[in-house]
């Protein structure tokens, strides 16, 4: 039976990451005509100011058709060229670094996710300085130094429950808190940053707790034994311990933090961002955001980019998890308790 | 004294008491049977004796491995080591009494074959003390009766003189008559076993001293607890 | 002959419940000094004011004087850090560090600043795995993971680890229960060589064992300390009724 289910789930799977991929990896290829074959029309209107070489990149609409026989706004006889080029051998696919090195823009074939990943990378930055020492100290004073009464007791009690809070609460939070309250620029890095490390905060405090006291007791007592003062005990020998647990949860909190879109709605890094961000307190926007705004465009072309940009969110995702996994399997064989 | 946890450790210690129980009896059994072997003159009595004695051998060497046993398998500590010692010591003293009984019984052959002599009257009084010493020290041992093993180490003083006086008596019958020599020596040589029997019953009581008060057994000491008597 | 701890009158409490009740130990020099006792005896927690490693129990309360070398070691000018260095402790469990075996045992000098330069703390490692009888195994892979020796020699390793800072007194708390025979004897035989320099107080269940290494045994019973001497006296003839049922086996 769960075998069953099992391979029911990988299929499901299989077939929307399949559909994923097939819809997405074209976003990394452009088309491209081999320069004056073709008339105007065809080409992509930017085109001249940028490509001084053999090939030319095409136009959006010539584009969608080479790679998918999707005529749109192409008249028939547009079509014929095309057909024409091609028995040529002179229009082909190349890969697309715009796509990795430009913003967005409302050109779909101009887009790429350049703006979104340097703002995704600015505010996981921001996240990880906010919520990494905060989080780490916090939990280290609770499950190490605090003294166990009730008021200790509630405070646990609630930073378990705020780990399960919904994300977009956090988002209102920082909304209040950051732009109305303080006044930061939104949509910014330093807000979305702040918002999203509020929203990590509980989470790795939960981890590290669990991680420090998964440190067997007699390796304290050991420690102890020698004559080690508590906070040799701490540094020495829990915190080595304890670390790749620690780093694993660090890890896993900024990967969801990277695929979060909720919150940072809220704060409103829902815009059209042209220009990447060269501060922290520019407007910027995140790659999952980015995704849902191209995800709502009509244009066909768009299509294909949100495909892309989720590959390359995915693959993201995966290099951090198999960073996270790849620690603790490390650190699993090196001690061996 | 309450039971062991384990109660094999329990059956064991109380084989070890029924072993040296039994021996006892047998010879005191022995004992009796050999002296009214020479009083009756009944050959066929006092070869019984001499056959029988192989059982109380046999008694003693299961003592043994039985003890050994318990000092392997069990690491005995305090009262119950002290009672293993004591054991070990004394069936070794009460099959050297049952060999005591047995040169008795040997003598009264030897009797039977001269005539009759009036002095064999002598050993059945003669042998009474040191039958009463076997049988309460050996209660002593069962019981942990630490007076009563004093109470025994004490007789032997009184066995001591009966076995003089009787001597003298010997010594007159063989004076007053030379014929009386050979009859004579054979009954000097029971009552020296006689003696002997008195001798490694008080053994026995210092082996029981030394089980329950853990100190080897002194003279000195009875003298000054002067109530211990 | 000279107590090298001298317990006086030791009342102990953990919040309402008192664990130990009016404890007078003297643990001579340079002697094994064993406690026994049945499980709950409070043998363990007596040994662990020794080193005042209860410290870290919440709600703990004491009272009574522990003297070492003549000093209280719960007066209050005393730093319980120092007393450490001055008071080992080795567990049932061996518990080394998930290091090398090197640093296991240099890890006491390090935190106690106990030599001057790298050629000292060489030596310290050297002569406390010796003095450990682990030197010969351990001598060509110091820097090999701890964790990857044998229990009974990971159990040297915590009493090299231990030796090395160079204690007063070494305390066990059942050293061998983890370990197998072989490994048993030779952490006797151990025990029996450290002697010479140390002071040792070793709780066991074993009663075998404690015959085997002490020169002075205490039992232990419900709190109290029921009778303490000459471990050869003890085991042959004991004075109290309950120490005899303890140690025969009729214990109820």
């Amino acid at each position: 039976m769960g075998l069953f289910s099992l391979c029911l789930a990988l299929l499901f799977l299989g077939i929307i990451f399949g559909k994923i991929l097939i819809t997405g990896l074209p976003a990394f290829f452009k088309t491209e005509i081999e320069a004056k074959s073709a008339p105007q029309h065809l080409l992509n209107p930017y085109a001249q100011y940028v490509d001084q070489g053999k090939w030319t990149a095409a136009s959006d609409a010539v584009d969608m058709y080479y790679k998918n026989g999707y005529p749109g706004t192409l008249s028939p006889q547009d079509s014929q060229s095309i057909e024409a080029l091609k028995s040529q051998n002179k229009i082909r696919l190349s890969f697309n670094g715009a796509f990795f090195t430009h913003s967005d823009s409302s050109a779909p074939e101009m887009a790429g996710i350049w703006g979104a990943l340097l703002g995704s990378l600015l505010t996981l930055l921001i996240t990880f300085l906010t919520a990494f020492p905060i989080g780490i100290g916090a939990a280290i004073y609770l499950e190490e130094f605090a003294p166990k009464n009730s008021h200790i007791y509630w405070i646990e009690a609630t930073i378990n429950n705020l780990a399960a809070v919904p994300s977009i609460l956090f988002g209102l939070l920082g909304l209040l808190a950051f732009i109305h309250f303080i006044g930061l620029p939104r949509p910014s890095a330093l807000v979305g940053g702040l918002t999203l490390g509020l929203m990590s905060l509980p989470v790795i405090v939960v981890t590290t707790r669990a991680s420090l006291s998964a440190v067997p007791f007699a390796l304290k007592e050991a420690a102890l034994g020698l004559g080690a003062t508590p906070l040799q005990v701490l540094f020495h020998h829990v915190i080595p311990s304890a670390l790749p647990g620690i780093t694993t949860g660090v890890i896993l909190s900024l990967a969801r933090a990277l695929g979060e879109t909720a919150p940072l709605l809220m704060i409103g890094m829902v815009a059209f961002i042209a220009t990447p961000p060269s501060s922290f307190l520019d407007p910027a926007t995140v790659l999952p955001v980015q995704i849902f705004n191209w995800s709502r465009s009509p244009e066909m072309g768009f299509v294909e980019n949100t495909s892309g940009a989720i590959l390359v969110l995915l693959l993201i995702l995966g290099l951090l998890n198999g960073l996270a996994l790849f620690i603790r399997k490390k650190f699993e064989t090196h001690h061996g308790f | 004294m309450i039971q062991h946890i384990v109660k094999a450790y329990d059956e064991e210690l109380k084989k070890l008491h029924d072993l040296i129980r039994y021996m006892g009896e047998l010879t005191l059994s022995q004992i009796n049977k050999a002296i009214q072997s020479i009083v009756d003159r009944d050959a066929e009595l006092a070869r019984e004796v001499i056959s029988e004695d192989q059982k109380i051998n046999l008694l003693e060497i299961r003592v043994d491995e039985l003890a050994t046993r318990i000092l392997a398998l069990r690491q005995p500590v305090a009262s119950d080591l002290r009672t293993v010692i004591a054991s070990l010591k004394i069936s070794n003293q009460v099959e050297r009494i049952a060999d005591y009984a047995a040169n008795i019984a040997k003598f009264s052959l030897n009797l039977q074959k001269l005539p009759s002599f009036e002095e064999v009257e002598g050993l059945p009084i003669l042998i009474e003390i040191p039958k009463q010493m076997i049988e309460s020290a050996l209660i002593a041992f069962e019981k942990a009766d630490l007076n009563l093993a004093i109470k025994v180490w004490h007789m032997d003083s009184e066995v001591d003189k009966l076995y003089k006086a009787y001597l003298q008596n010997l010594f007159a019958a063989m004076i007053a008559d030379p014929k009386n020599v050979n009859p004579c020596t054979q009954l000097l040589f029971a009552a020296k076993n006689i003696e002997r029997i008195g001798d490694q019953s008080q053994n026995i009581a210092e082996a029981v001293y030394t089980m329950i008060t853990g100190k080897p057994f002194q003279e000195s000491d009875l003298a000054k607890n002067g109530s211990k008597i | 002959m000279a107590f090298k701890i001298d317990v006086q009158n030791l009342n102990l409490f953990y919040g309402e419940k008192q664990a130990l009740f009016n404890v007078s130990l003297g643990l001579p020099a340079s002697q094994t000094t064993a406690l026994i006792g049945p499980s709950g005896c409070g043998k363990s927690s007596f040994l662990r004011c020794l080193n005042r490693m209860n410290d870290v129990v919440p709600n703990l309360h004491l009272e009574g004087k522990v003297l070492l070398d003549g000093k209280d070691i719960y007066d209050p000018s005393v730093d319980v850090v120092d007393l450490r260095s001055h008071v080992g402790m080795v567990f049932q469990k061996p518990n080394p560090f998930p290091r090398s075996i090197y640093e296991n045992v240099a890890y006491g000098p390090r935190i106690h600043r106990l030599f001057k330069d790298k050629s000292a703390l060489d030596q310290i490692v050297e002569k406390s795995l010796t003095r450990a009888g682990l030197w010969d195994e351990v001598k060509d892979r110091l820097q090999q993971a701890a964790t990857r020796l044998s229990g009974g020699q990971q159990q040297r390793l915590c009493i090299a680890r231990a030796i090395a800072v160079n204690p007063k007194v070494i305390l066990m708390d059942e050293p061998c229960s983890a370990l197998d025979p072989i490994a048993t004897a030779k952490i006797e035989e151990l025990i029996d060589e450290l002697r010479e320099k140390f002071t040792l107080v070793i709780v066991t269940h074993n009663l075998q064992q404690a015959a085997r290494i002490s020169q002075k045994t205490a039992f232990f019973h419900s709190g109290y300390l029921v009778e303490a001497g000459e471990t050869g006296e003890l085991f042959t003839t004991p004075k109290d009724e309950r120490t005899q049922g303890y140690i025969t086996g009729r214990y109820g």
